[in-house]
């Protein structure tokens, strides 16, 4: 069926779709009829009062102040993306000094330092097969900087959860150190707020950047989320010269349609949702316990405290040796057992992610992954 | 009936359609209903046809 030119997309409603950048943002129906009801260009501008986050109506304003409490923060702007709120702290902060992050970042991090004109060092990861970041190598690495360039870092960044080999690294830890140094803490939770509990002030983070479309159940655009805690918001959330309402770092207004009216209606879900991690947790360590029956095995912290899993399978790696359809096979194997996210080719190293399946549907992709593998 | 509760009723399809396809995500991929999704899927379907009968009564006049 076709909208146009335009195939539809129903890879949620007729797979299993494993792709862990998609998992998290799988919206629910009352963000679907939201996107529906919003639709169109400038929606949420219909009642402005100057501002998109001092919109009341829809309420904007109220639930910026939810999304607040709910996160153990002190003030909440929305932000078209995770990279954007991270960029807003960046920028703001950045006086062309230097940034400590996490060896496991993500690229839209690097790039945002760097665009922030801030000079980046990383706390290495422990390698293979763990790829784990210690958090006492903050200090270390703070004064690694300090001997180099004179000055501590300006800024601080924890990725909390990383996209590859999704390792959750205990923010609280880093947090401390930052603290004790004085050095500001940025955390990014694109893998983790909206998918499990967190709170900013109990972990010491000056600032959490969240990504609404990869973790709180939304859609229809990007959206993402900046906390920050009280004490930074002149600087962080300082607003125009000649616009007072207006703040620098999301241009006055950010996401100014659908996508932040979905991460309002889902917004009831998400909270109840976070309850259920230790179980989505579950999930993840039985599908690995199954897949290492056979010649399969997990890369990153064990056991999993994530629900995105990284696989190095030389099991299927050898079978598409010898296949018809070389390293394609795996896709059309899964697919035609309407399982999907995988990338086509893939067949010795791939990351997939069981978030927000039933119990039912991960003991199925655990059926059939053993079964291609002739398990 | 007045015309805004025609607009009103296809809005009402529409979030019936999702409440429907919110089934199809949740039993993908073979679509294997239990009892009380069964009952959902046709008390949707019955709803929305009831919209239709209003709609078609409505502008057929």
């Amino acid at each position: 069926m076709n909208i146009g030119k335009l195939e539809i997309r129903d890879r949620e409603e007729s797979f299993i779709n494993l792709n862990p950048l998609q998992t998290g943002g799988r919206t629910t129906s009352d963000a679907r009829k939201a996107i529906i009801s919003f639709i169109d260009g400038y929606s949420v501008c219909d009642w402005c009062k100057g501002a998109l986050h001092i919109t009341t109506e829809p309420d904007i304003a109220g639930f910026l102040g939810d999304v607040s409490d709910f996160l153990g923060m002190d003030y909440v702007l929305p932000t078209n993306g995770c990279r954007e709120a991270k960029y807003g702290v960046m920028h703001s902060i950045s006086s062309g000094g230097s940034i400590l992050c996490d060896g496991n970042m993500h690229y839209s991090s690097e790039v945002a330092a760097e665009r922030a004109g801030l000079k980046i060092y990383k706390v290495p990861n422990s390698g293979e097969p763990e790829y784990k970041i210690n958090p006492v190598d903050y200090a270390e690495g703070f004064e690694n900087i300090k001997k180099e360039t004179g000055k501590y870092p300006e800024l601080a960044l924890l990725t909390h959860v990383d996209g590859e080999y999704g390792n959750f690294v205990d923010a609280k830890e880093v947090g401390k150190i930052c603290n004790d140094y004085s050095i500001p803490f940025l955390l990014n939770t694109a893998y983790s707020s909206g998918r499990m509990e967190i709170d900013g002030k109990k972990v010491g983070a000056d600032f959490i950047a969240c990504s609404g479309h990869k973790s709180w159940a939304a859609g229809g655009g990007n959206i993402g989320i900046l906390a920050i805690k009280e004490g930074w918001q002149d600087k962080v959330f300082k607003p125009g010269t000649n616009w007072k309402s207006k703040p620098l770092e999301i241009l006055g207004c950010s996401s100014r349609g659908a996508s932040l009216m979905a991460l309002m209606a889902s917004f009831p879900f998400v909270k109840e949702r976070v309850k259920n991690w230790d179980d989505e947790v579950k999930k993840a360590r039985y599908l690995v316990s199954e897949l290492e029956k056979i010649d399969i095995k997990q890369l990153g912290e064990k056991p999993k405290n994530h629900d995105l899993i990284k696989l190095d399978t030389p099991v299927y790696d050898n079978i598409a040796k010898n296949h018809k359809k070389k390293g394609y096979f795996l896709y059309y194997e899964l697919k035609d057992r309407g399982i999907i996210g995988m990338k086509p080719g893939r067949t010795r190293k791939f990351k997939i992610s069981t978030y927000g399946l039933s119990w039912e549907q991960v003991g199925y992709v655990a059926e059939s992954f053993l079964e291609i593998g002739g398990g | 009936m007045l015309m805004e509760d025609v607009v009103e009723k296809t809005f009402q399809m529409a979030f019936l359609i999702e409440d429907l396809r919110e089934i199809w995500r949740k039993t993908a991929p073979f679509h294997k209903l239990k009892e009380e999704e069964i009952k959902q899927v046709l008390a949707i379907i019955d709803e929305i046809k009831n919209n239709c009968d209003a709609i078609s009564t409505k502008v057929s006049k």
